[in-house]
């Protein structure tokens, strides 16, 4: 991995050329990672020229070796960034992009670094974000709404047509399993959901661009609530349903169970704001069923976090420690699969 | 016969210095948060040393019932833990063929599995005072 100091001087260069004036990188520090990329926090001090001034900003870059296999790159995240902002959704203003791996090692981009919280066990904690818990319920919905309302059918998306989109329940299944299938581990509880998930799976009458990780933890939250939608790297087509029931999964509310919306509020808020806004109807129990994929497809991915460590790709305390969280999750499947059958069998 | 301090007795005097000792003096507060994880993490294998034992007895006796196993327990940890290994990928492979799908049976394996994931969060599940169930991995700061 290359030193600040190195990315530092490199970034500064390439700025300097795309902004046509000298520039300085201040303040370089190393955001958290995700899956599959790296993000540094940077202030631009720009010189002369139009964007003469200081920016916050936040440049994003592949990390090399394996990339996630759903993951996007950051040129196509970089493309759904731009049309998200066009659209005026609530993210941070794309600004520029490099492809072109010679400069950093990785293709990256940069964009607006926007300030506010984004911890989720803040967020659901924090006493002076009480307010913003109250308000974010809705403008979720209504921002979600508004991100599946985007047209995924405009030039520079065709990325999105992926083998799951023809068919977004079973595929995503699929493709956890698979996964689990990989690692080798036996584990009764995610075979017994994945049965149910398989034999229940629901159509998927409307298809829409998902963000694929819209949740609490992905969100810049001010006082006076959202302020940004992170982690476009997910984004794929797919059943809206997906998004919607996401955020509710148990693990995105960081303690705070009683609060089934991330830790924050109630889920019917949220969904009332997403259809009226929206225009539809979500089906109470399909978004059940999908919380129920959401919850086995996490299980899933805390194994390959775990993985990722045991396999000496990235070795990493947290990384290891996630692989005994799954035993939280099969629980929450238990609970929700038992509640889920017995109504499929009183009404068979 | 090794000294004092025992093998979890050791485990106990690192977990304090990484929960009690370090964090303050760490500036970096996604290294303070790590160390917080490194403890809890030996706060688990603290807790398997002295549960695995049991655990693995009872989920052997319960994989007998399950999967029709005849005759006694092995004798030793090792071998009792590849038994069960071996019946936790025999249940899944039953469930794979379908032996479940039935209303009825698939609400009985659920009652059935209970157990086995309850041992696991013996072990693993974090207190509400420790750091993993306030988490997300993989979530960005700010």
């Amino acid at each position: 991995m290359r030193t600040l100091n190195d990315l530092s001087t490199r970034l500064e260069s390439y700025l300097a050329e795309i902004v046509q004036a000298p520039v300085q990188v201040l303040r370089p520090r190393r955001l958290a990672g995700g899956a599959s990329r790296a993000s540094l926090s940077i202030e631009l001090e720009v010189a002369s020229g139009p964007e003469k001034g200081l920016h916050a900003l936040v440049v994003r870059m592949d990390l090399g070796g394996v990339i996630h296999e759903n993951a996007l790159s950051r040129a196509e995240e970089f493309r759904v960034l731009e049309v998200a902002h066009r659209a005026g959704i609530k993210v941070p203003r794309p600004r520029w992009l490099c492809p072109d791996p010679a400069v950093l090692g990785t293709p990256f981009f940069v964009m607006d670094r926007i300030e506010g919280e984004s911890i989720g066990r803040r967020i659901v904690r924090e006493p002076s974000l009480a307010r913003a818990r109250q308000l974010l319920p809705r403008q979720l919905g209504e921002q979600l709404a508004r991100i599946h309302a985007l047209d995924f059918t405009q030039p520079g998306l065709e990325f999105l047509f992926s083998p799951v989109a023809l068919a977004p329940v079973r595929g995503l299944l699929s493709l956890a399993y698979r996964q689990l299938e990989k690692v080798g581990e036996p584990h009764p509880v995610l075979e017994l959901a994945r049965r149910w998930l398989w034999d229940n799976a629901p159509s998927c009458p409307r298809r829409v661009l998902c963000h694929g990780d819209f949740r609490v933890g992905n969100l810049i939250v001010g006082e006076e609530g959202l302020r940004a939608i992170l982690d476009w790297e997910f984004v794929h087509l797919g059943d809206p349903v997906e998004d919607l029931a996401w955020p509710t999964v148990r693990s995105w509310r960081f303690g705070q169970d009683q609060q089934q919306l991330g830790g924050i509020g109630s889920p019917e808020l949220f969904l009332a704001a997403y259809e009226e806004t929206a225009g539809v109807t979500v089906d109470r129990h399909r978004l059940a069923y999908w919380e129920i994929l959401g919850n086995f497809r996490w299980a899933v991915g805390c194994i390959a976090q775990a993985q990722r460590h045991l396999s000496g790709q990235e070795p990493s305390v947290e990384l290891a420690s996630l692989g005994r969280r799954t035993a939280e999750i099969e629980q929450e499947l238990l609970d929700l699969i038992e509640v889920a059958e017995r109504r499929r069998g009183s009404h068979a | 016969m090794h000294d004092r301090p025992t093998a979890t007795e050791l485990l106990g005097a690192v977990r304090h210095f990484l929960e009690k000792e370090l964090p303050a003096h760490v500036e970096d507060p996604r290294l303070r948060y790590r160390a917080l994880v490194a403890a809890h993490v030996l706060w688990i294998v603290e807790r398997q040393q002295a549960l695995e034992e049991r655990h693995l007895v009872e989920e052997w006796h319960q994989l007998a019932a399950l999967l029709d196993w005849k005759g006694a327990a092995p004798a030793t940890r090792d071998t009792l833990r590849e038994s069960v290994l071996a019946g936790n990928q025999q249940l899944c492979e039953r469930i794979r063929l379908g032996d479940y799908d039935s209303h009825d049976a698939f609400l009985a394996l659920v009652r059935h599995l209970r157990p086995f994931v309850a041992r696991k969060l013996e072990v693993a599940a974090p207190s509400p005072a420790e750091p993993l169930r306030k988490t997300s991995p993989g979530s960005p700061t700010h």
